[in-house]
């Protein structure tokens, strides 16, 4: 085991959206800070509690607050960001599908509430309206009372069955 | 010809934000730029003796840290923006820390060595209202004293059928925007360049101009992409003027940004207010007279006194009582200063109204609905008992649909009573007060390709009113809405503007864009004339192009643009000037009053806590511009709204600690308690403006706690007069 002194910076390497990235980083770091300090600044930090998912990314296939994990933990780890979703100039379904049903209105927490719902969506891609609540209820929306975004990913379940990648 | 206006067009805002493209403060790097990070009070009072930085300056990477730093900034502490003798409350920023890395900032904070001697503390607004301990030194802690009064209500009172005394209570709340505050200060000699999470940069401009501009020629402030506001972001706070200071102090880029626990602390909260009622109601129904007693607990700043202005004078709502006196009381208590929450007293004058008709409708046995009817406004224009003037609308004829609704809702609930659940229908009735002003500005520009660039004054961070601003130009001018861009919230675009609160942007914002508009089709005419070799008044304009009926000539606002740019040097050889631009300031003589109702039916279930089992509103706000967009700021009104009537609060303790200091003490919803809501709207009280909007940005957070409270009331069949409703203590 390699054992880091507080102030000293060690070298990790990322896998974000696709493209490789080595940064030095110092231990205490937060994943969130790494991201965007690489430029991800769709990674949004909404709390200090872990408690509002605005910083929600996918790392190594499962949905992580991106807040609670140190950037040297995430070492040779895959991580996708809201950044890397829309593939050649089109949207992801979800992206879409936020738009269509007016699912966001400051945008703050989208970025973090799209890539939850990625995640949900891959887990159950056929929710419930009661799942698709429970499912996002780590992700904190201060403006648009839930609604349309439940709508959304509702209509992106539909969308995403009747066209499986 | 209207295409777009009414249509529930998807927004132009959207495609940056939901790919991750959005630049919210933070997003924005500058070479060079220092974090802020400020030390902040950690007791509600004391005596502030010495603050010792030398071993802050220590810290590796720490470049300055400021003390004592002193403005005179109207209303606000006499230690602002940094305690220098006295800390007032938990949160106030003592020292300021700037440093080239975030982290050695914060480490350094744990450097700085704080002497003070706490002193007593006020904590409750109506202990403070005693006088006796005093939450500022020096100074009565009653801050703001006014009586609004009209007709006699004690004697009305007296003479009544019934009379009634109650206490009603509304919590201070955090507005709990999504993105924490921000700033980031970029230096240059002579012109400082702000991007601020705001809503008001040319606000700001002036605010920021009057304590620097002795040491700066101008500021330009630029409204970054805002994470949500509702009011908590109008006004420049301490940490704004510390980072501006810093900025020009160490002639550097300064960057500040509030962590959570921070931003609870610091942004201002809303609400705060205690009303100690007395009414009388006669056994007809009809409400003949209130005395209220209103307390707002101020924290310990007083720029917060003009909300219980606004909830003393809205007070008798859209109810024709005569004979009414408020006593205010603005009270100092050492806390976060209070200062406007989406509504920004008419929630408080709605919440305390609309408890007073369920009261009085449960004490004299009537039903609720009825009695408001009998006391309703039923003529508009309507002057109120404090000199407000109700503008257009027909109160009656969307009470009756509501009603309507709400029957249903009561026929639901009695069913499900019969089954034995605690299910209780409530109904709110709500009269809104918005587009505070005075104006607004928007500048019409179309470019040499035809496209057309729109840039108001307003700074809308959520709404989606650009959208709604491109639709109105596009129906104007007669071309298609792709070919407009609504641009925003930069000092140095527009010569003058205030921003978007009060529930403004759309009709004032909009209008002007409507005016300007008018004036580049006039000038399409006056070009198109010399192009088209054509007498002016031989031509008007239609559909996106300027035509003479006579000979059926044309040309699209496109090819006038194309061919005044036509080409490079020569010489302008028509006798019109060229350019085809428009700007225009438009204000409204009166406050538009908009009007609605909304309806629950909940449960209450057996751990205590609320279901919503169904939700309606419906509103009358004039023209509806975007039926998407309104529908929206009503689902994330409602949702605010429920979470002030359920579970929003911020507590401190006796001592004056704050108890819910992050978001996980402090209860903003999530998707699980939320629910789904059922909107309609009417366009019958249309405004006085040109396009005859009148705004919903704050209607829900209004109608919504009365509605909730009532039907928690019925489930539960015990009276409430607290907001947020604390069940377990009621249950
Ligand atoms: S920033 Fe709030 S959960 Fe990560
Ligand atoms: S859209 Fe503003 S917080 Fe969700």
């Amino acid at each position: 085991m390699k054992v880091i002194e507080p102030d000293q910076k060690t070298k990790i390497h990322l896998k974000i959206n696709g493209k490789d990235y080595e940064t030095e980083v110092e231990p205490r770091r937060l994943l969130v800070h790494v991201l965007r300090d690489l430029g991800f600044t769709g990674v949004h930090i909404g709390c200090d509690t872990s408690n509002c998912g605005a910083c929600t990314i996918i790392m190594n296939g499962k949905s992580v607050k991106s807040c609670t994990v140190l950037g040297v933990e995430a070492d040779g780890s895959e991580i996708l960001t809201i950044e890397g979703l829309a593939k050649d100039g089109k949207l992801h379904p979800i992206q879409e599908a936020f738009w269509e049903k007016h699912a966001l209105q400051c945008g703050y927490c989208t970025p973090g509430m799209i890539m939850e719902s990625l995640w949900f969506l891959s887990q159950n891609p056929n929710p419930t309206e009661e799942e698709i609540r429970e499912g996002i209820s780590g992700n904190l929306c201060r403006c648009t009372g839930y609604q349309n975004i439940v709508e959304a990913i509702k209509e992106a379940s539909t969308k995403m069955k009747a066209n499986p990648k | 010809m209207k295409k777009y206006v009414g249509q529930r067009i998807k927004r132009q805002e959207d495609p940056r934000l939901i790919t991750g493209e959005g630049r919210y403060v933070d997003d924005l790097e500058f070479p060079g730029t220092l974090y802020l990070a400020i030390l902040r009070s950690t007791v509600p009072h004391a005596k502030l003796n010495r603050v010792d930085v030398s071993d802050a300056l220590k810290i590796n990477g720490v470049v300055d840290v400021i003390t004592g730093l002193k403005f005179k900034v109207e209303n606000r502490p006499d230690n602002f923006p940094m305690a220098s003798t006295e800390l007032l409350y938990v949160g106030q920023p003592i020292a300021a820390v700037l440093s080239t890395d975030r982290y050695s900032a914060y480490d350094a904070l744990d450097s700085i060595q704080v002497d003070y001697d706490v002193l007593p503390s006020v904590i409750d607004p109506e202990e403070s209202l005693k006088d006796q301990k005093r939450a500022i030194e020096g100074k009565s802690n009653i801050a703001y004293k006014k009586t609004y009064s009209s007709g006699n209500p004690e004697e009305k009172i007296s003479s009544s059928d019934v009379k009634v005394e109650e206490k009603i209570e509304i919590n201070r709340v955090y507005p709990s925007a999504m993105e924490p505050r921000g700033i980031l200060s970029i230096y240059q000699p002579d012109l400082l360049t702000i991007y601020a999470s705001t809503q008001s940069p040319h606000y700001m401009r002036r605010y920021l101009l009057d304590v620097f501009g002795s040491m700066v020629k101008d500021i330009r402030v630029v409204q970054a992409d805002v994470g949500g506001a509702f009011g908590s972001k109008l006004f420049p706070y301490a940490e704004d003027y510390i980072a501006v200071y810093s900025s020009l102090k160490t002639k550097r880029p300064v960057k500040w940004i509030a962590t959570r626990s921070e931003d609870i602390r610091t942004t201002y909260h809303g609400r705060g207010q205690i009303h100690k009622v007395k009414f009388g109601v006669n056994k007809d129904g009809s409400l003949v007279g209130i005395n209220d007693q209103l307390v707002i607990d101020l924290g310990a700043a007083s720029h917060g006194t003009y909300l219980a202005d606004i909830s003393a004078t809205m007070l008798p709502g859209p109810y024709k009582i005569k004979d009414i006196v408020v006593d205010v009381y603005g009270v100092y208590t050492n806390k976060t200063p209070l200062d406007q929450y989406r509504g920004a007293g008419r929630p408080e004058a709605t919440f305390v109204i609309e408890r007073i008709m369920d009261i009085a409708a449960d004490e004299i046995g009537m039903d609720p609905l009825e009695l408001r009817k009998k006391n309703i406004v039923r003529e508009t224009p309507y002057i109120n008992p404090f000199g407000l003037k109700y503008d257009n609308g027909d109160y009656l004829n969307l009470f009756e649909k509501a009603e309507k609704a709400f029957r249903g809702l009561e026929e639901r609930e009695s069913v499900l009573r019969s089954e034995g659940r605690r299910v209780g229908a409530g109904f709110s009735f709500y009269l809104e007060q918005n587009n505070f002003g005075p104006w607004e500005s928007a500048s019409v520009r179309v470019r040499g390709d035809g496209k057309v660039i729109v840039i108001i004054g307003a700074s809308p961070h959520g709404q989606g009113t650009a959208t709604g601003i491109a639709q109105i130009v596009a129906d104007e001018l007669g071309i298609d809405i792709n070919d407009v861009e609504v641009v925003w919230g930069d000092t140095s675009l527009i010569g003058e503007g205030y921003g978007t609160y009060g529930s403004r942007s759309l009709t004032l914002a909009g209008n002007a864009a409507l005016i300007a508009s008018r004036k580049v089709k006039d000038k399409a005419i006056r070009l198109a004339a010399q192009f088209m070799r054509s007498d002016v008044q031989e031509l008007k304009y239609d559909d996106g192009k300027v035509i003479n009926p006579k000979s059926g000539e044309s040309m699209s606002l496109r090819e006038i643009a194309a061919k005044s740019m036509s080409t490079l040097g020569g010489t302008w050889n028509y006798k019109e000037e060229p350019g085809l631009e428009g700007t225009a300031y438009f204000g409204l003589d009166n406050l538009t009053f908009p009007y609605g109702s909304h309806m629950a039916l909940v449960e209450v279930r057996e751990d205590g806590l609320l279901n919503v089992l169904e939700y309606y509103a419906i509103d009358d706000i004039g023209t509806v511009v975007n039926p998407m967009l309104a529908e929206g700021q009503v689902m994330g009104g409602v949702l605010q709204g429920y979470g002030e009537a359920t579970s929003e609060e911020v507590i401190y303790d006796k001592e004056g600690n704050l108890l819910t200091g992050s978001f996980a003490e402090y209860g903003i919803l999530t998707a699980m308690e939320a629910f789904n809501i059922k909107w309609e709207y009417l366009e019958k009280g249309k405004s006085a403006a040109p396009l005859p909007a009148k705004g919903i940005g704050e209607g829900a957070t209004i109608g919504t706690p009365p509605a909730v409270v009532r039907a928690t009331e019925k489930a539960l069949n015990k009276r409430i007069t607290r907001l947020p409703m604390r069940l377990s203590s009621v249950i």
